[in-house]
């Protein structure tokens, strides 16, 4: 198993949670795991990046042109970092009006800001909707929605409910 | 047991494990965390250990270092520009040594994510004539964590750990073997010859052990780090030496491209063993170096064969290493017939995301009714701290390192007498770096307006506490025992009291013949003890909005944003409900409230 994530936003949408929470699955399975991700004055508002490797990898930053899956939350943020990814791989992001075509990959959108301020989705727990979201258009990803759900409320079990409910609610969007 | 460990998770593990049993910091992007969790340990486990934020690096050295001289395991961590500001303690450590282990830990900031400079912190190692350091990965940073303490112990000598920003907040699976904590009691034992060397003579002879230390830790790089590995290699046309984290981007773009080449190691940059590698160097076609960021393994062997690097223009001289800049170097050198770490980028427009103070964050309002009254004509000299962001409001002019606002202030004021000078800075960095260039603006009568923006926190680094919170030291009553008496304003989250403070403040400013303070009472918006956010969000009745661009221009809230039409709004996704714009910002009185 080889899996390499981008995974992009902006400061404040929580994308170092979903990268503890998809090492934890790594760590739960038996699986190795390296990335790194965005912390400090970089967060302020401003672009926020992680990469994900799951499998046997020794660097912690995803070479350019060889994403599996670009993550987005936040949708400039996703086509800024379009250049990760492989060819034919998955974009699995947050839109708001429109999103313009891209051609030589998979891509899977979701208004999911929108549902956040109407209030169908919490806000906190956007990110964890979309990686619900993820889980169910994206063939092979290497892990299960209960294996997610496990690490989920081994991370943080206070919040586990809110954050089960937002990637159900994902994994649900009807597409 | 197996952990998912942020690198400064592992180091402070590693710290842990290596029996440490002090540990003192300044928070600093991105070596925070480290004491963040070894502190965060020793309360959960209930460890003998004792675990401090020091007011600067300077101050957290000398905490540690004097722990080492009893005897005590202690540990220092820093940014590598905080190790500058400790730079005075370190060199004259080196010859003096220590007792107990003595690990410095200085993080790197290889392409300028959120330092000021980018440096080496391996080179204040070599120009101390102490060892460095270099760890690959997290996991890696776990296991010479551990060695650097029992190294810095063997030989009485401080060693630096030198982990890159991808080591510090990269994250990795690391198995930490099970293990006892015990501390140690520490016992200063007089040693006047050697804890109060004084120059020449004892210095002196201090400087000759000193050379002769070097010499057998060099010897123990090389039996302990290089020997086991190249009694490995296969020899060849190629050898890769790699430092740090370069290391690791080598090892995946050859198995990436299937070119065979030796890699070589290197765990410790300084001393190198350099002569005790020279068979092995020259006997390559080709040697190449990679290293983050200045070349210092390239600078010791350069001269023992065919050696490629920064030096010889064949290896990137700044910013960070990635896959696309290794497999440059070997695509120009001929080892690969391509570079496979290409994308295909996105063709139409992503506009710009610069970073921005955040919503609802006060010192957005303090800089727009500081710059309202002072105007476009005063110097704003800066500092570090979030509110360097107030360049985003052009109330920001200079940023230099931590507390040069006051200093330069003070240059100013004789350099330039024509125009207002108005300097912000933090309360951390104020306590860090700011009061001796206040007590020289009051001696030396240099007059400015100095705006201390106090949210008794290090909010840029994740919310660290500080002195006035934890110990009750009173900024007011500092700058007061400095000789100004300072105007306090507690930020109501309006623009008019704000405005109006600063009027006050301008006022008492043209009088003066000296230094006027000016401290704002602030909140961090992610300060949950001191927030204050009303609940007024905000939208833009479009009929009123002209689309003057005063409140982006000038106030610069994350949540404005133009529209198809050339108006504003307020995207409800960042706005927290400060209020803030609900009055005295427009112009045309476009923001109401927004009912939710």
């Amino acid at each position: 198993m080889r899996y390499q994530i981008v995974l992009t936003g902006v400061g404040g949408q929580g994308t170092i949670f979903l990268v503890k929470l998809l090492a934890r699955c790594a760590l739960n399975k038996g699986i190795d795991f390296i990335g790194t991700e965005t912390h400090g004055m970089a967060q302020k508002g401003g672009t926020v990046i992680s990469y994900l490797k799951i499998g046997d990898f020794k660097a912690p930053l995803v070479g350019e042109g060889q994403a599996d899956l670009l993550l987005g939350l936040y949708p400039t943020e996703t086509l800024r970092f379009l250049h990760y990814l492989k060819p034919e791989g998955y974009i699995v992001t947050n839109i708001e009006d429109g999103f313009p075509e891209i051609n030589g990959f998979n891509v899977f959108t979701v208004k999911a800001s929108e549902l956040a301020v109407k209030g169908e989705v919490n806000p906190k727990s956007l990110n964890v909707f979309i990686l619900g979201y993820a889980l169910k258009v994206i063939e092979n990803f290497p892990f299960s929605k209960e294996e997610v759900e496990k690490a989920i409320v081994e991370l943080n079990p206070r919040f586990a409910d809110v954050n089960i409910e937002a990637l159900n609610k994902g994994y649900g969007v009807v597409m | 047991m197996k952990r998912t460990l942020l690198g400064n998770e592992a180091i402070a593990w590693g710290l842990l494990y290596a029996k440490v049993d002090v540990m003192a910091a300044y928070p600093g992007t991105p070596s925070s965390e480290i004491l963040e969790t070894y502190q965060k340990l020793v309360r959960q486990k209930n460890l003998p250990a004792y675990v401090e934020w020091s007011t600067n690096e300077k101050v957290a050295f000398e905490t540690a270092y004097a722990a080492a001289i009893t005897g005590k395991r202690a540990a220092c961590g820093m940014k590598m520009v905080g190790l500058n500001v400790a730079s005075d303690a370190l060199m004259s450590s080196a010859y003096i040594g220590n007792k107990g282990g003595f690990l410095i830990i200085s993080a790197d900031d290889p392409g300028f994510y959120s330092s000021q400079t980018e440096q080496d912190s391996r080179y204040f190692a070599k120009f101390a004539r102490i060892p460095a350091l270099d760890p690959s990965s997290p996991e890696d940073a776990f296991r010479l964590a551990v060695i650097g303490v029992n190294l810095s112990e063997k030989f009485e000598i401080p060693v630096i750990l030198r982990p890159v920003l991808r080591v510090c907040h990269g994250r990795q699976i690391v198995d930490i073997p099970d293990f006892e904590f015990e501390g140690r009691e520490g016992k200063f034992e007089r040693n006047i010859e050697r804890w109060a060397a004084v120059p020449r003579n004892p210095r002196l002879k201090q400087g000759y052990e000193l050379l002769e230390k070097l010499q057998r830790i060099a010897q123990f790089n090389y039996d302990e780090f290089l020997k086991p590995q190249v009694e490995k290699l296969r020899g060849g046309k190629l050898l890769i030496i790699a430092s740090g984290t370069s290391y690791s981007y080598v090892l995946e773009v050859l198995e990436d491209t299937g070119l065979k080449a030796d890699v070589l190691k290197i765990d410790m940059p300084t001393p190198l063993p350099s002569e005790k590698l020279s068979d092995l160097i020259s006997s390559y076609e080709e040697v190449i170096v990679f290293e983050e960021t200045y070349p210092l393994v390239e600078e010791q062997i350069r001269h023992l064969g065919n050696v490629r690097g920064k030096l010889t223009g064949d290896v990137f001289q700044i910013d960070e290493v990635t896959h696309d800049r290794v497999a440059d170097t070997l695509l120009k050198r001929g080892h690969i017939s391509r570079n496979i770490y290409v994308g295909k980028e996105y063709e139409g427009e992503v506009p710009p995301r610069v970073p921005a103070l955040c919503p609802g964050c006060p010192h957005r309002t303090v800089f727009y009714g500081m710059k309202k009254v002072f105007g476009n004509k005063a110097i704003y000299p800066s500092d570090i701290g979030c509110y360097t962001l107030g360049l985003n409001q052009k109330a920001v002019d200079t940023v230099l390192c931590m507390g040069a606002s006051v200093g330069l202030s003070c240059g100013f004021s004789k350099s330039d007498t024509e125009k207002p000078i108005v300097a912000t800075i933090g309360d951390s960095t104020f306590l860090h770096a700011g009061i001796p260039p206040l007590i020289d603006a009051v001696a030396n009568r240099h007059k400015f307006v100095l705006v201390i923006m106090d949210n008794s926190t290090v909010a840029m680094t994740g919310l660290q506490p500080t002195p006035e919170r934890i110990g009750n030291v009173s900024i007011p009553k500092i700058v007061e025992g400095c000789g100004v008496k300072p105007l306090i304003l507690d930020y109501d989250g309006t623009i008019k009291t704000t405005v109006e403070f600063f009027k006050k403040v301008k006022e008492i400013y043209e009088k003066a013949n000296g230094p006027v303070v000016a401290i704002v009472n602030e909140f961090c918006t992610f300060d949950k003890e001191k927030v204050k956010l009303p609940g007024k969000f905000a939208k833009v009745d479009q009929d009123k909005c002209t689309g003057c661009g005063h409140c982006i221009n000038d106030f610069g809230c994350p949540a404005f944003e133009w529209n198809d039409e050339g108006k504003v709004e307020v995207n409800p996704y960042f706005c927290v409900g400060c209020g803030v714009c609900l009055s005295d910002l427009c112009p045309f009185d476009a923001f109401v409230e927004d009912v939710r």
